[in-house]
């Protein structure tokens, strides 16, 4: 018995031992901290900067000028914070128009306040799921503005630089497009989030921030509409 | 019988209780920092804080640049600094009329945002972007776009410039906790830094994520 009790404090023992050790070393007591450098001055970073925009605006310009097609450049998020519809119910009521078209053509202009580019895109509709007073009708196109284009980073090489709540359409691209009306450019917009659904070999594929993207992901265009009709009721 | 297994109950009793608070530091109570786990002060985590900060429990102040020229932006983006300036952890904002060194964030409109939304780049002393990636961060930029020009629920860009100034500080999103300003989707509901957002105390406990700014600057000890 009494060896029992021995080996029981021995256990003990060790178990506090184990979780005083995982404490100090969550406290960083277990080696050498970081030390902050004393930061640059707002000079010197606004030089920085506009070196930054320079080599970011050259990058651009020279993928345009060589004609080379976006999707071979891998995609990069920013994270961006937005409204995105919880329910397809809500984005069919927040969407002024929904449509389902193919992207003839993608231009990259420079954003006048800088960062990621505007990127312009050419949608020839083959279907209007719900119209805007400003949609063309079917075999027409509209024009989709969205933020977000080739940079020069962050990967090497350069990657197409979107926001994670407005994935970029590209040319050849099939579509189904739930639609903002942008007065200021007398264009649409995709909901953030829930705005673009890719069809991929008939399925589709609905953006990383959509938040009722697992029912969508996969599905047929038809069986979608059929989703969508049931969410206008 | 009783005599043997009083000491070891005692010890073990003790071992219970310890493992209980360990337990409980390691939930998911507040935002996650890039990393995960960045912080100024550990050894083995990854850096991911501002330049400026002075060591443990001290209080830094970040200067913000309205360089929006809108009066409706100022007034939402004035709400979020105070509210993160009044609540709990080092973090003080104040507006400045041009960057102050060490540390600074520039607000702007960015016309080409077409969504209602916002971001930040956080950037190192070599001006490199280090949003995704950590690092110390030098300066940022906060951009909105026009959407919240004249919103119908003018707490929604109180909700988004503080989600961005959270982001200044070092925190990434909290993608598994609504209740707090890390939350990546824009809300009329959560207007100031909630415990989801401050954190734990230091040490922050055996997880490596989940940790608030609290834990980034290793303000709070003991407190």
């Amino acid at each position: 018995m009494m060896a029992l009790g021995r080996s029981i404090v021995i256990v003990a023992a060790a178990v506090l031992f184990g979780a005083l050790v995982l404490v100090t070393g969550a406290a960083g007591l277990g080696g050498k901290p970081p030390v902050a450098p004393p930061g640059i001055s707002p000079e010197r970073a606004a030089q920085l900067d506009a070196e930054r925009q320079s080599r970011e605006q050259e990058f651009l310009t020279a993928f345009v000028a060589s004609g080379r097609d976006p999707h071979a450049l891998p995609r990069t998020h920013l994270d961006a914070i937005a409204v995105v519809a919880e329910t397809l119910k809500e984005s069919v009521a927040a969407a002024d128009a929904i449509v389902i078209g193919v992207t003839e053509q993608t231009r990259f202009v420079v954003n006048p306040s800088g960062g990621l580019p505007t990127a312009k895109s050419v949608v020839r509709i083959s279907e209007v799921v719900k119209s805007h007073a400003a949609l063309a009708p079917v075999g027409q196109t509209l024009d989709l503005f969205q933020a977000g284009g080739p940079m020069p980073y962050p990967t090497p090489g350069g990657s197409l630089r979107e926001l994670d709540v407005d994935e970029l359409v590209l040319p050849s691209d099939q579509v189904v497009l739930f639609l903002t009306y942008q007065p200021r450019v007398s264009g649409f917009s995709p909901l953030a989030g829930s705005g673009v659904y890719f069809v991929r070999a008939g399925a589709l594929t609905p953006e990383v921030r959509n938040r009722f993207g697992t029912s969508i992901r996969g599905r047929s265009v038809s069986d979608f509409l059929v989703m969508i009709a049931a969410a206008s009721r | 019988m009783a005599g043997w297994w009083a000491r070891p109950r005692r010890l073990l009793a003790l071992i219970v209780v310890l493992l209980c608070l360990l337990s409980q530091q390691s939930v998911g109570l507040a935002g996650d920092t890039i990393g995960p786990g960045g912080d100024c002060w550990r050894a083995g985590t990854p850096v991911n804080c501002r330049v400026g900060w002075q060591g443990t429990n001290s209080f830094f102040v970040v200067s913000l640049v309205d360089e929006m020229n809108n009066a409706t932006y100022h007034s939402l983006a004035d709400t979020a600094r105070n509210n993160w300036s009044n609540a709990s952890g080092p973090q003080q904002f104040q507006w400045v009329a041009s960057p102050i060194h060490p540390t600074w964030v520039r607000l702007r409109v960015n016309v080409g945002y077409y969504c209602a939304c916002a971001t930040t780049n956080n950037f190192n002393s070599s001006g490199t972007d280090i949003s995704d990636s950590g690092g110390f961060i030098n300066y940022s930029l906060i951009q909105i776009s026009p959407a919240y020009a004249n919103p119908a629920d003018a707490n929604l860009g109180i909700n988004a410039f503080g989600h961005e100034l959270g982001h200044t500080l070092g925190l990434a999103h909290h993608p598994n906790e609504m209740r707090g300003l890390m939350w990546p989707y824009n809300n009329s509901t959560y207007l100031a830094p909630t415990e989801f957002d401050i954190g734990l105390n230091p040490p922050c406990g055996l997880s490596i994520s989940y940790l608030g700014v609290r834990c980034i600057y290793n303000f709070g000890l003991g407190g």
